[in-house]
């Protein structure tokens, strides 16, 4: 791990292409995403999401995960060390038309968010009998 | 003032050079029947907050249960360990992606002065550890009468 400054500068100024467009002040979540035969299931790392603010919406070709993220700083408190961007998170997936748009189930447990996305019946792999 | 005890780099979700640098790794040891998993200990990112009669250390650990993390207190050195689960992959199931980092989680701070260590005491919501560290009675500022 460097951790000579002027590395970590110009490393910065490239990465413009790895971000996600949308509002500068959020984070992409890091996703572990899984397909079985009948859906897709998503993964979301959003330590600190307000449940509530979770939304999850989906077009034609998008899947997009938005959330807000609670503060936890009370007023007059004093910032001493600072990692955390605790901006909020969102992240765009592009999703074909085998998903079933009216099926989809979301569930948020320690500051993972878990999605799962069904296939469409007639997308759902099939076994052919040999007669 | 608290002084940072650095053991392993930190983890942060806006350190995109650690973010590459883990990309590296994970491309070079794909096929790791480890998947996700590193011997390597992680740093969770950290924001610490002082407001009047207490300290608070947040830590991001999602997806961590609460009976896997473990907080100690040697001298003035707060540990904090945790310890992550890979994502279990049903039967039939293919991976499309893995970003998310797993395995054992570490961090060391050394505790300002004045703490009382008896009334540490933390929660763990929504991945997000918080760690209150109570001011004893002698550091909490006051104001002095003049007779």
């Amino acid at each position: 791990m460097s951790t000579n400054n002027d590395v970590a500068v110009t490393q910065q100024q490239n990465t413009s292409l790895m971000k996600t467009p949308g509002p500068v002040a959020s984070v992409i979540p890091l996703a572990d995403i899984y397909e079985t035969p009948d859906a897709f299931v998503l993964m979301l790392d959003m330590p600190g999401a307000s449940k509530e603010s979770i939304s999850i919406t989906m077009d034609e070709s998008s899947l997009v995960i938005k959330s807000s993220v609670e503060s936890y700083t009370k007023e007059n408190a004093k910032l001493l060390f600072r990692e955390i961007a605790g901006v909020g998170f969102q992240r765009v997936f592009n999703v074909t038309d085998s998903i079933d748009r009216n099926s989809v189930d979301a569930r948020y447990e320690n500051g993972v968010l878990t999605v799962k996305l069904f296939k469409k019946e007639e997308m759902k792999p099939r076994e052919i009998r040999v007669n | 003032m608290l002084v940072q005890v650095r053991r392993f780099p930190p983890y942060s979700y806006r350190n995109e050079i650690a973010e590459f640098e883990r990309e590296v790794e994970r491309v070079f040891s794909a096929g790791s029947p480890f998947r996700g998993e590193t011997n390597q200990t992680t740093a969770p990112a950290l924001d610490i907050v002082e407001s009047g009669d207490q300290t608070v250390i947040v830590a991001e650990i999602p997806g961590v249960q609460k009976e896997d993390v473990k907080l100690s207190v040697e001298k003035d050195i707060l540990t904090i360990q945790a310890s992550r689960k890979t994502n279990a992959l049903p039967e039939k199931g293919t991976w499309l992606r893995n970003e998310i980092r797993t395995g054992e989680f570490s961090r060391s701070v050394r505790l300002p002065k004045g703490v009382d260590s008896g009334k540490i005491s933390a929660e763990l919501n929504n991945g997000i550890l918080k760690v209150t560290l109570p001011k004893s009675e002698v550091v909490k500022p006051r104001e002095i009468q003049i007779k």
